[in-house]
């Protein structure tokens, strides 16, 4: 099972690094704002928690070995691509529907676009690593 | 918080997550060099943690809250020991770019702070 050991090693030490901080920060910021101000935006808050159980999900699954763990990994990423793509273009074209930002809107501008570059590298890695 | 302290901590992090670039360019493997880089770079941001409390104690208040400010504070403290010793059990030029990450978001975790300080 040489491919399986792969998939956290090498680049994708890197990925499963950086899939964690995106999983702390779309978390707290999730948090945050459910916690403080639910009620000015909800459907960008539920989106932006939604966003963090899926970096959560991919962060574990890109770094544990298994084919369940591939599946669920090779899942999150292509909801993670779908996501802010949508997400992405909704806030583009209906700003009144988030007057403040989720890790996704506009693409992931507000994160350097990482939020739009890491699932595609995130499928890319998945692919190169597919177990037999 | 005091603007040149984190300014340096800013610039020191970058110059020290181009230190680790260097290093995985060269196909170095995470080692004290750069266990001792993360280690400078925490050091730097636990002053900035103090002067922080400090501050806080003094009566100062983060213009863009409370809550969001102390999360940052926090987290800051968390990175750049987890980058280390996740990079650490890399056995390969990869290592060196997981520091390099941590360091790189642990700039950006300083920038917002001040965001969240001045408002």
């Amino acid at each position: 099972m040489a491919e399986e050991a792969a998939r956290r090693s090498g680049p994708g030490r890197v990925l499963v690094a950086v899939y964690g901080v995106f999983a702390l920060a779309a978390g707290s910021r999730a948090g945050v704002q459910i916690a403080t101000r639910f009620h000015e935006a909800p459907v960008a808050y539920v989106l932006s928690a939604f966003a963090a159980v899926v970096y959560v999900l991919a962060t574990v699954t890109l770094a544990r070995s298994g084919r369940t763990s591939y599946r669920l990994a090779v899942a999150s990423c292509t909801i993670e691509l779908i996501g802010v793509l949508a997400v992405g273009t909704y806030s583009l074209t209906d700003k009144a529907a988030f007057p403040d930002a989720t890790v996704w809107s506009g693409y992931g501008s507000g994160y350097g676009f990482v939020p739009l570059v890491l699932p595609v590298l995130g499928l890319l890695w998945l692919r190169r690593t597919a177990p037999r | 918080m005091v603007h040149a302290l984190a300014v340096s901590l800013i610039i020191g992090v970058l110059a020290l997550a181009g230190l680790a670039l260097v290093a995985a360019a060269l196909n170095r493997r995470v080692g004290v060099l750069l266990l001792g880089a993360a280690a400078v770079g925490e050091a730097g941001l636990l002053v900035q943690v103090v002067w922080a409390v400090v501050r806080l104690a003094g009566g100062a208040r983060p213009v863009g809250g409370m809550a969001i400010f102390i999360g940052y504070l926090a987290g800051s403290l968390v990175i750049l020991p987890i980058a280390a010793l996740w990079g650490l059990g890399e056995r390969s030029r990869w290592g060196p770019v997981v520091v390099a990450a941590g360091f790189l978001v642990t700039a950006v975790l300083i920038v917002r702070m001040q965001q969240v300080w001045h408002g």
